[in-house]
């Protein structure tokens, strides 16, 4: 009976470190496809920092760091949704594995970020110390100042925004900001704020153009450019 | 909302011909021997979205005469003068677009205005266009921000300041570049080719269409993107139910196995090529097995490395864009042969922080007989400074200095949101020489003086919430620029300063607005200023300066308006009030201009008018539904200053638009209710001119519009019919000669557009006009039947149309007679004729940059009308008839879009 007991505990014992290390360190997760100025990654827990390239791979729990007037850009695997981490920011990408989808979770512990998730079913989530962003399927730039003020400025789709004493939903057009202290609030952005650098580095830039066919219909594209 | 979104563009020939009030307005302008009526060719637009430009296009048949110049003028609600946009001739006709920022709620107004080389001019709607223009019912967006334009790589045009209207206005949906075009043909058709197999690896692969939701998924780089060289990273990843065996990962580039320089695992494959990738097209195939040995649908797609040279030069590329166009036609009408040619470009770009802007336009129809006809302007500079040259409108106040057409030098300066400094200064109006008969020294025809302005706008506050301008505006004739007599007109002189405020906040929802200014203007500098004993001596008035002195900055003589500006006659104010709140846009305001103020930076305001005005427009149902109600009263003439009677004029509008949404007919119906009154009811007995006005007008507009699928295709339906009835209230009592000022006028319309299996596109359309003055005494009925059809080959590269259209038009005007010895002769003009129009015609776009198109009209004209003459003194009667014709017009358009 004992010696029943002790396997069956060693094998849950087992089953819980393999489960827990596999969410840990679900691995290629994303890929970064450009890199501007001084970008380093962080695949280790001791801390060990390593200048990153177009092409480094990063698994759940790698941090990136940017220095000065520096940009990375990175392309998760499961579903081409972009993260591009600008100058003097740090993040975490961490993803856990659900089938042919992998849930993002990007802690930010400073700067400046924008992202465009993939519509679909794909859960992103930026993580500050100030609120969470929910995301499915939209655009938006994601900014910390050192005062701890989270801002979301939604550029496409919806975001939730939410910490300990509240939620709200920002729209496209729309800026949320939280801190520890307050609870999220969304206002009309405003466009002199509204930063534009999302088109940088990657693959060239995004290109939204309108245009009218000879049949006078009206067609929006969202297309890259270099 | 989708629905009216669909519909907001309803521009020939994209949706359906139409027909305007045109024919009423040439019908009574035109002399005995009839010409034909210009054919104007534009259904009204009925809604569109807030903050996005409008495209307003019109075709034009007009023969025997040329289009000298084709201007939309527009304005929203909340403004009070209207600005104009050149249009310019492109493949369907004739195009401009109305800027995002004049597309405010609850509604944007609008008319077209044609000038023909024959020096009539035409204006849609034909009746009081300033008045009565057409009315866009504007939605707002979701988001509830003020009116500005995103930023973008065009230079901010600073404070009011703006370019000549041809070019990009502001907000303009961004041109794709053919570069861009192409990749997206190609992202959207789906290669059928199959390619050789490659028996370097071990599974053979064809190129197979790209598909988003396939095992692999394509990381970089993007398919027929081009690239770096050292950017090139070649990466995809395997979303499979069953994990992928990573031995079994292959990738070629170039048919050449490059999977061994690259990590490779059972999600992601990421590879930068160690081997030299030579600039040009390149192409990736990959293949997998999963790890039960099923193979993976391989996968391939094609990209470009550019060269280091080529870089730059894309770049650059991606930094400019515009269009070229050049366009000639040939006329022969009644024998006589026109000619006609245009050349215009427009382009846009910027580098780095600097962002530009130039538009050109060149027509054979520029004649130093007239005011310039060509356009040229170039614009440029960052979110500082920006410097205009050439032709530009600077809007710098509604009173003083609103859309005027310059050409000079222009620059505005924004120091945040602090301090602004807009300037301007330029030539008006050029000097046309005077003609004289020949051999003679009489006086042919009358020139025009050179007329320069300079006008500066210092402001406060960056105008999101708060703006506090001045503004100073000087506007001068010179004299020496024509001889003595050579102008029936004298030359001017006007100064006007004056300023404004804007006070908004809560994202404009709440929006207070004012501006006052004051002038002073002298009629005739022709012989300089006066003295100051000159003027005392004449008006009692001691000038606390020599007018002599001051000659340099303003001429004060006897001439001048007001002598005595602390009087008030030359002061003009303007406050308007929007609010936006529980679904209701609510506007007011109140003007004064008195009856001395005068400026000549802005042609279109009155004088010597005061009023209010209120307009509501309430939002139901989910903004399915829309009521609007106005009120306006002013009174013109109210100063006391002169004998002109005063005339109250008093409005009451009401409105519905319903917008059920997709696949349901929207409605729109309007009434307007106008009344012009001064008010003298009786006259004196021996009264030889009849004063008396007391009009009420009543416009009724109604309007549908639907998208339909029958038997399987697409139509799209549009009933529109239009009155409008003027009651005079003294129709039977007026003096002997006097016509009533009666009038009712009936347009019907219904066009049917539809969209078939295969690439054609029909457009039917009956449009009947009927218009009836002073009681029947002038008359005219007027038919349109029109068909046309397009249709397209070689992928819609090629694209030819054709068209018949019968037209009919009777009617006559009232008699007139002419004494003569023994009595008198009575002459009566007839409009009786008949066109029958053949049109054919093609489009070829050999690559996505360029387009030629090639129009012939045959037209065959019979008349019937004339002028039929009585002589009383020997009763005899004779007719004059009009002639009838043959005629053909042929245009060639080329356009150039990069």
């Amino acid at each position: 009976m004992k010696i029943r007991l002790r396997a069956a505990l060693a094998v849950l014992a087992l089953s819980m470190i393999s489960s827990s290390t596999h969410a840990q360190t679900a691995k290629d997760v994303a890929l970064m496809i450009k890199t501007s100025g001084a970008v380093e990654v962080n695949k280790s827990t001791n801390g060990d920092w390593q200048m990153a390239s177009k092409g480094t791979r990063l698994d759940a729990g790698n941090q990136v760091r940017t220095g000065e007037e520096s940009l990375a850009a990175l392309v998760f695997v499961d579903d081409k949704s972009l993260l591009k981490v600008r100058d003097n920011s740090t993040v975490t990408i961490n993803g856990k594995r659900e089938k042919n989808r992998i849930s993002k979770t990007i802690v930010m512990e400073a700067g400046q970020l924008w992202v465009k998730v993939t519509k679909g079913q794909t859960n992103f989530r930026v993580e500050t110390p100030s609120g969470v962003a929910a995301v499915k399927g939209t655009e938006f730039y994601g900014i910390l100042d050192d005062a701890g003020n989270f801002f979301i400025f939604c550029t496409d789709g919806i975001v939730e925004l939410f910490n300990r004493l509240g939620r709200v939903l920002v729209e496209q057009g729309f800026t949320g900001v939280c801190n520890p202290n307050q609870a999220p609030e969304s206002t009309p952005t405003d466009l002199s704020q509204l930063p534009d650098w999302g088109s940088e580095g990657g693959q060239g830039g995004e290109l939204e153009i309108e245009f009218q066919d000879e049949n006078g219909n009206k067609k929006k594209l969202k297309i890259q450019y270099e | 909302m989708e629905a009216q979104s669909k519909k907001s563009m309803s521009n020939f020939p994209g949706r359906s011909l139409g027909i305007v009030l045109g024919a009423l307005a040439c019908f009574f302008a035109i002399e005995a021997t009839a010409q034909q009526i210009p054919i104007v060719e534009h259904l009204p637009i009925p809604a569109a979205q807030e903050n996005s430009p409008v495209k307003v296009e019109a075709r034009v048949s007009a023969p025997g005469r040329s289009v000298v110049y084709a201007r939309v003028y527009f304005r929203s609600l909340a403004q009070q003068n209207f600005r104009y946009v050149d249009m310019r001739p492109t493949v369907t006709g004739y195009g401009a677009s109305i800027p995002a920022s004049a597309i405010r709620p609850p509604l944007a107004q609008y008319f077209i205005l044609i000038l023909f080389s024959d020096q009539n001019v035409v204006t849609y709607p034909e009746r009081n266009p300033y008045g009565q223009p057409f009315e866009i019912i504007v939605n707002e967006t979701k988001r509830q921000q003020p009116a500005m334009p995103l930023p973008t790589a065009q230079p901010p045009l600073g404070g009011q300041q703006n370019v000549a209207p041809s070019t990009q206005p502001e907000g303009e949906a961004q041109q794709a570049s053919p570069q861009i075009l192409e990749k997206l043909q190609r992202l959207e058709t789906q290669p059928t080719m199959a390619q050789q197999p490659d028996t370097t690896l071990p599974i053979q692969a064809e190129a197979l269409p790209i598909e988003d939701d396939g095992p692999i998924l394509i990381l970089s780089p993007e398919p027929f993107s081009s690239i770096a060289a050292n950017d090139l990273v070649i990466a995809a990843s395997f979303m499979t139910d069953v994990p992928v065996d990573s031995s079994s990962i292959r990738v070629a580039l170039d048919s050449q196995d490059i999977t061994e320089e690259g990590e490779v695992s059972p999600v992601l494959i990421s590879i930068s090529p160690q081997i030299d990738v030579s600039p040009g097209e390149h192409k990736v195939v990959i293949t997998a097995k999963d790890i039960n040995g099923n193979t993976l649908a391989p996968l391939s797609w094609r990209f470009s490395i550019i060269g280091e040279e080529d870089v730059e030069v894309t770049t650059k590329r991606s930094f400019a864009t515009g269009v070229v166009f050049a366009e000639t036609r040939r006329e022969k009408f009644s024998g006589i042969k026109l000619s006609n040619n245009n050349f215009g470009a427009n382009i846009t770009g910027g580098f780095g922080m600097i962002g530009y802007s130039g538009q050109l336009y060149i027509t054979s129809l520029e004649d130093a007989a007239f005011q310039p006809r060509n356009r040229f302007g170039f614009t440029a500079g960052g979110k500082l400074l920006t410097v205009s040259l050439g032709d530009m409108n600077p809007r710098f106040d509604e009173l003083i200095l609103w859309g005027q057409r310059v050409r000079g030098f222009g620059a505005s300066l924004h120091l945040g949101s602090i301090f602004n400094v807009d300037f301007v200064t330029g030539t008006t109006n050029r000097t046309v020489a005077a003609q004289y008969f020949p051999g003679t020294t009489t006086l042919l025809r009358s020139g025009t003086f050179e007329r320069r302005l300079m006008g500066i706008r210092p402001s406060f506050g960056g105008g999101q919430n708060f703006q506090w301008g001045l503004t100073l505006l000087k506007v001068r004739d010179q004299v020496n620029s024509l001889k003595a007599g050579e102008s029936s007109v004298t030359p001017k002189d006007n100064l006007v300063v004056g300023s404004d405020l804007l006070i908004a906040f809560d994202s404009h929802r709440f929006e207070l607005k004012g501006s006052a200014a004051v002038s002073l203007t002298s009629n005739d500098i022709t012989n300089g200023a006066s003295s100051k004993d000159s003027i005392k001596a004449k008006y009692d008035i001691d000038p606390p300066f020599d007018p002599k002195s001051f000659e340099k900055y303003f001429i004060i003589n006897e001439s001048t308006f007001p002598l005595d500006p602390t009087k008030g006659n030359s002061l003009a104010y303007i406050v308007t009030l929007r609010m936006n709140y529980f679904n209701n846009y609510l506007q007011l305001g109140f003007k004064r201009l008195g009856d001395s103020y005068s400026s000549l930076g802005n042609s279109f305001l009155r004088n010597d008018v005061k009023g209010f005005f209120v307009n509501d427009r309430l939002r139901l149902f989910r903004n399915r539904v829309y009521l609007n109600l106005g009120l306006e009263r002013y009174n013109e003439n109210f100063s006391e200053n002169t004998n002109t009677p005063k005339i109250d004029l008093n409005t009451f509008s009401y409105g519905l638009s319903i917008f059920w949404g997709q696949n349901l007919p929207s409605l729109n119906f309007n009434v307007r209710n106008y009344r012009r009154d001064n008010n003298i009811d009786t006259l004196a007995t021996a009264a030889t001119v009849d004063t008396r006005e007391d009009a009420l007008t009543r416009d009724f507009n109604f309007s549908i519009n639907y998208d339909a699928a029958l038997f399987n295709l697409n139509h799209t339906l549009t009933l529109n019919l239009t009155s409008s009835n003027r009651d005079d209230s003294f129709a039977g009592q007026r003096l002997a000669g006097v016509p009533p000022g009666n009038l009712n006028s009936n347009v019907q319309l219904i066009s049917v557009r539809t969209k078939y299996d295969f690439p054609l596109t029909s457009t039917l359309t009956y449009a009947r006009n009927s218009s009836n003055i002073a009681n029947g005494a002038n008359t005219l009925k007027y038919n349109l039947i029109s068909g046309r059809g397009e249709y397209s080959m070689l992928q819609e590269k090629l694209k030819a149309y054709g068209g018949l259209r019968l037209v009919s038009a009777s009617g006559a005007s009232a008699p007139t007679s002419v004494p003569i010895t023994g009595g008198v002769i009575v002459s009566q003009n007839f409009v009786d004729y008949k066109q029958t129009a053949f049109q054919l015609g093609g489009s070829y776009q050999p690559a996505p940059a360029h387009m030629f198109t090639l129009d012939f009209d045959i037209i065959k004209f019979s008349n019937n009308g004339g002028t039929r003459s009585t002589n009383t003194a020997t009763s005899t009667v004779s007719f004059a008839g009009n002639p009838s014709s043959n005629d053909s017009m042929i245009r060639a358009h080329y356009e150039f879009r990069f």
